[in-house]
């Protein structure tokens, strides 16, 4: 009996580190607020990461209406509630852009929510970013930012 | 010796009716006899020994029926596994490229505070 309670525990322990560790887009990243053949997905882990600073990459593009990019909106900004650093910008009432520092996780690696969206006639293009690992937002700046300064 | 007896191995030998084990003992006799009754078959013998040094066939295995679908099997797995491990590393360089193209997005599209600042404070 308590073998099979420490392989549980264990098995806890592993899903919940491999999940976004309690985030509330946890849910669109497993498809249950989007339907996941809906959505472009790209999950990255390990070794390839390593010169990005990263050892998780997870990203999801998807087009929707009015109403379910409201939804995604609500999860992003209930997740940003937490964050240590943010930066959001908003066009009327939505938010279209959105880097959040949220806290770290047990093992002290940095966690990252970046969201990006852009509406056209009706419909939104929305991409959303969970990333982890050492490098911190500036190092994702210099690494990333390609705009001429 | 029974020279009679190995005069009828000769004569046997000639017609190519030697058994194995005749042959063998005939030509141990002929290594060391000196009788010149048989010279002539020792000159045939010596003839057949030195031609089958000569131009010996080495045996070939042959290919037995199994070895040439498991040949193709070997050899398409090979190919079908190298086809894969391609598409898989083409897949993983895709992925990668995909992620630096959407977090250059991210990472270039907020707006720069040290700009907002600076033209909201330049007079």
């Amino acid at each position: 009996m308590k073998r099979y309670l420490s392989i549980l525990f264990f098995l806890f322990l592993w899903v919940s580190a491999s999940a976004q560790e309690g985030l509330y887009v946890e849910d669109l990243f497993e498809g249950r607020v989007i339907p996941a053949k809906m959505m472009k997905r790209n999950y990255i882990s390990g070794s390839k990461l390593q010169p990005y600073g990263l050892d998780t990459y997870k990203s999801l593009f998807f087009q929707v209406g009015e109403g379910a990019f409201h939804t995604v909106e609500v999860l992003i900004l209930k997740d940003s509630y937490a964050a240590e650093d943010k930066q959001l910008e908003y066009d009327g009432d939505h938010l279209t852009y959105a880097v959040i520092c949220l806290p770290k996780t047990q093992t002290g690696l940095n966690r990252f929510l970046c969201f990006q969206a852009k509406e056209e006639k009706g419909i939104w293009d929305v991409t959303v970013v969970y990333l982890r690992g050492t490098a911190t937002v500036g190092d994702l700046e210099t690494m990333f930012n390609k705009k001429d300064k | 010796m029974n020279k009679n007896y190995y005069k009828k191995l000769s004569q046997k030998y000639l017609d190519a009716a030697l058994s194995p084990r005749e042959e063998r003992r005939l030509m141990a006799f002929l290594s060391k006899t000196e009788d010149p009754e048989f010279d002539e078959v020792k000159a045939v013998a010596s003839f057949f020994a030195q031609g089958k040094s000569m131009y010996a066939v080495k045996q070939v295995r042959p290919v037995r029926r199994w070895m040439v679908p498991a040949g193709i099997a070997a050899a398409l797995l090979v190919g079908v596994s190298l086809t894969l491990t391609f598409q898989r590393a083409q897949r993983e360089e895709g992925a990668i490229q995909s992620m630096e193209r959407t977090l250059a997005s991210i990472f270039s599209s907020g707006t720069d505070i040290e700009t907002e600042l600076s033209e909201l404070l330049t007079p």
